[in-house]
């Protein structure tokens, strides 16, 4: 599902690069954990993998496609299939926790009753359906959390690239999210998940990947 | 698309004011300039009038049609001369009678009507024309002649100090749809730059993310030309009803300049949106 060969991200003005020579593969249906220390290069690996960055070397292919080489125009219509849950959530503050989530379907296409009615289903996975009309800038960092997972899952992506989707949360609500994302995983979405928390992969049996300074070690 | 405009209706909704304003600024800007074209207009429209009147009348000396013939087949072989038109005495007092001579002085015996030839030669060449007319009261049998070209003159150089008006109220118009929508519009980008990002992020096509700027800056050039419009027919109204009889600017004229407003309006959105 997902190849990475070589991988090098260099950023400018750094002196190492952000990730140095990766090469790993998740099989479709996989649930697979990026583990590392901050600064380790996870949320860089998952940009590359979600086409928000461009790797300075290397190839990665997503179900068989070339993600480097992808047209631009082609971008947003992958990213409707391989959603991301950001490390800073990336919501649209003064909208609604509602509008958030029903954006991500919006502009998929789907109606708009259906979007509704699919993101209050969302909501309410998440926890959060007594918060549906509220701003998001009014709600506080483990509840914006829990709204981009539902915004990422929302529209049945066929992979999920999650950032600390737990970093924000208490051990009880994080073990709900990792329930969620194990629930996903189970309907067949194809999980990637980076975390500095070694509990969190803990909970799960899929393949592990641990990044240190840009460099990787595989556990399977 | 419904999508996008509800995006459209939200982002306009939050920056009411300065939309208004906005529109408001182009608005007078686009009646001032369909005022100067208004004036243009009716100023054309006479001035075509006049046009239809003759050059110059020459009144001539001779009486009997044979040699009046004569005198006319002169007259025609001169340069920027169109069309020629004879009075005879009786139709020449009538004409005279309808220009406002008194009467009295028309029915004076003593003074016989003379024959009268209408000349009519188009004011485009006014230089030769006043060489003609020279020519004209040399030719024997011509008694005296009246040449009529030095107003038509002076109202043609006015028409042309108007046209240039209208030019510059024109260009003035364009720089300033141009500048108001692009601020309105860039000032919108900017206050909505993380929002575009996270919609990119979230999978919008720059379609999507683009079509609610333009259709921005097509409301404010719509809203700004309904605005100039309506000033118009205000002052319309108002000068018809206290001044004289305006015509108003036909719609040949109006449709294809709002239809460059709006132009100019998308076109200087998806500038500002390029740029940034
Ligand atoms: N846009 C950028 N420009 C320059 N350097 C960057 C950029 N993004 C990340 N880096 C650098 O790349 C390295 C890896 O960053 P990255 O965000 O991938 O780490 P991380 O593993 O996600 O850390 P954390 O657990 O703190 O989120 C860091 O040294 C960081 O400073
Ligand atoms: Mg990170």
């Amino acid at each position: 599902m997902i190849a990475l060969y070589h991988v090098t991200k260099r950023y400018e003005g750094l002196a190492r690069p952000a990730l140095d020579n990766v090469t790993f593969q998740v099989k479709k249906g996989q649930f697979c954990t990026i583990m590392g220390p901050s600064g380790a290069g996870k949320t860089t690996l998952l940009r590359l993998l979600f086409a928000d960055e461009r790797p300075s070397f290397g190839k990665i292919t997503l179900d068989g496609k070339d993600l480097v080489a992808m047209p631009k125009g082609n971008i947003p219509f992958m990213r409707r299939q391989v959603t991301m849950v950001f490390q800073d959530y990336k919501l649209i503050l003064h909208w609604t926790t509602l509008e958030n989530i029903a954006f991500a379907l919006d502009i998929a296409g789907v109606r708009r009753k259906e979007s509704l009615k699919r993101a209050t289903a969302a909501l309410e996975e998440v926890g959060l359906l007594h918060k549906r009309d509220v701003p998001c800038s009014w709600l506080s960092g483990g509840e914006q959390q829990r709204v981009a997972i539902a915004r990422a899952l929302v529209v049945q992506p066929k992979v999920m690239l999650c950032d600390e989707p737990t970093g924000n949360l208490d051990p009880s609500l994080a073990g709900g999210i990792m329930a969620l994302l194990l629930r996903q995983h189970a309907k067949g979405v194809t999980i990637v998940l980076a975390t500095h928390d070694p509990t969190v992969a803990a909970r799960h049996d899929g393949p592990a990947i641990s990044l240190l300074r840009g460099q990787v070690e595989v556990r399977e | 698309m419904r999508l996008v405009f509800r995006h459209t209706l939200g982002n306009i909704a939050q920056r009411k004011l300065s939309f208004m304003v906005s529109a408001l600024i182009i608005g007078f800007g686009i009646f001032l300039c369909l005022a100067v074209a208004t004036f243009l207009f009716n100023f054309h429209q006479l001035f075509e009038q006049t046009l239809k009147h003759p050059s110059g009348i020459a009144f001539l000396s001779v009486d009997s049609a044979e040699k009046v013939q004569k005198v006319a087949s002169q007259m025609m072989d001169l340069p920027s001369v169109q069309k020629i038109d004879f009075l005879s005495p009786k139709q020449a007092a009538s004409y005279l009678a309808g220009a406002g001579v008194p009467a009295a002085l028309l029915e004076d015996p003593d003074l016989s009507m003379p024959w009268m030839v209408m000349v009519y030669g188009g004011f485009d060449q006014v230089a030769a024309q006043k060489e003609t007319f020279r020519k004209v009261s040399s030719i024997e049998g011509v008694d005296e002649v009246v040449y009529l070209g030095d107003d038509v003159m002076r109202l043609k150089n006015m028409f042309n100090i108007g046209a240039f008006a209208a030019a510059l109220a024109a260009i003035l118009v364009s720089v300033l749809t141009l500048f108001v929508v692009s601020a309105f519009v860039r000032l919108s980008i900017s206050s909505r730059l993380p929002e575009i990002e996270i919609m990119r992020l979230v999978g919008a096509t720059e379609k999507l993310i683009v079509t609610p700027f333009l259709l921005e800056g097509l409301l404010l050039g719509m809203l700004g030309s309904a605005v100039g419009f309506l000033l118009l027919r205000l002052c319309q109204s108002f000068a018809v009803t206290h001044f004289a009889q305006a015509e108003l600017l036909p719609l040949e004229f109006l449709l294809p300049s709002f239809a460059a407003v709006l132009c100019l309006a998308v076109g200087s959105a998806y500038g500002s949106f390029r740029s940034h």
